[in-house]
């Protein structure tokens, strides 16, 4: 069951630059022949890291969704790095994501929306990987650089319809909806639609959860981001 | 037709290309624009009888004031996390006083007792998690959400 809308504004921008950033960071990877952890944002929810991490061809993707168990990971990240002709291994973590027995890393006072902050997990798990495995860790938070500078044109696009949208709505005397867009359709559902739950991965579907990699099998009449 | 709109929460890349297509829509119809600064705390402090905090919170919006926007991330108007069904009495502006007695269980109604005039709302699904109606009951405003959702 497919939870709130087909898009949320920013994600194309957010996994653009992601994806982007954990590119770029192969070659000092590859060249130092190191394991790079690489933490995203996304709170309580993997759906940026898997993206990415999928797009981007990481080796491993931990998500928030399912705590991960880091001498099993230090075993698949080593057998990434023996397999890899250039001997380097990328890992990409969600902030929100925990080690099995641990809880999430949160730090500060939460906010007037009982929010803390999340993030610390890719620090942790690097430390937790360069002990396990001897190798050099490389540890790279993208944090707010995933939604800093100019939106990319899918963003633009959809951002521009919602706003002409809102101002049609207006228009027709409605109140108390949100624009949005269902079924590939620019649409408007009511406003409680935000509320009515937390859209995370779709963990049975979408993620192995044994091997930490998304696993994308079938695809026919899945939204745009396949939930 | 007056719209007012704020941006809330977290700065996600694209809320300035919306904001410029509302604005460029409504000005297409003759409708009048404003925006309020920093999320839900430029309704909340604003005092239309103290002409400094309206112009610390309240911005005219229109084509020539949101030209080129769209290439920019972030959003014009700024955001905060304020939360205007929970707002801590001491940060509370003085239009409130009532709200801060010491019986009060420190938080207090926030908008719905805010010296807004009748607007329309535009916000983004950040910080609509506890929105007060109250405030939809005091003022005949309609209101429109582009959420985050």
């Amino acid at each position: 069951m497919t939870f709130g809308t087909n898009y949320c504004l920013g994600f194309g921008t957010a996994v653009g630059r992601s994806v982007e950033f954990i590119d770029a960071l192969h070659t000092p990877t590859a060249s130092q022949e190191r394991i790079t952890v690489i933490e995203l944002f996304g709170r309580n929810s993997g759906e940026t890291a898997l993206i990415s991490g999928y797009l981007a061809g990481a080796d491993r993707v931990l998500i928030s969704e399912v705590p991960f168990d880091i001498d099993r990971l230090a075993a698949l990240v080593m057998a990434d790095k023996a397999a890899n002709p250039s001997n380097y291994a990328i890992v990409v973590v969600s902030e929100g994501a925990q080690m099995a027995g641990g809880g999430t890393i949160e730090a500060g006072e939460p906010d007037a929306y009982g929010h803390r902050r999340l993030g610390g997990i890719g620090e942790t798990l690097g430390q937790a990987l360069k002990q396990r495995t001897g190798q050099g860790i490389v540890n790279q938070s993208l944090a707010y650089l995933m939604r800093a500078g100019p939106p990319v044109a899918l963003d633009r696009m959809v951002a521009s319809a919602f706003g002409t949208m809102a101002v049609q709505s207006l228009e027709a005397g409605e109140a108390g909806l949100m624009m949005a867009l269902r079924d590939g359709n620019y649409e408007t559902v009511p406003v409680e639609t935000c509320i009515q739950g937390e859209k995370r991965v779709d963990v049975e579907e979408l993620y192995d959860a044994d091997a930490y990699r998304p696993i994308i099998r079938t695809v026919r009449g899945k939204p745009m981001y396949l939930y | 037709m007056r719209i007012a709109m704020l941006t809330g929460g977290g700065d996600v890349p694209s809320l300035n290309p919306c904001i410029k297509a509302i604005v460029t829509r409504a000005e297409e119809l003759g409708w009048e624009t404003v925006g309020f600064r920093r999320g839900w705390a430029g309704p909340l402090h604003v005092d239309p009888a103290d002409e400094d905090s309206v112009r610390d919170h309240v911005m005219d919006l229109t084509t020539t004031t949101v030209r080129g926007i769209d290439r920019t991330g972030g959003t014009l108007l700024h955001t905060s996390r304020t939360n205007p069904g929970r707002v801590a009495c001491e940060d509370l502006p003085r239009t409130y006083p009532s709200r801060c007695g010491p019986s009060t269980d420190r938080k207090p109604a926030g908008l719905s007792t805010a010296p807004i005039t009748c607007s329309t709302f535009w916000k983004g699904c950040g910080s609509t998690l506890s929105s007060p109606s109250a405030a939809t009951t005091r003022c005949p405003m309609r209101r429109a959400y582009i959420g985050k959702v």
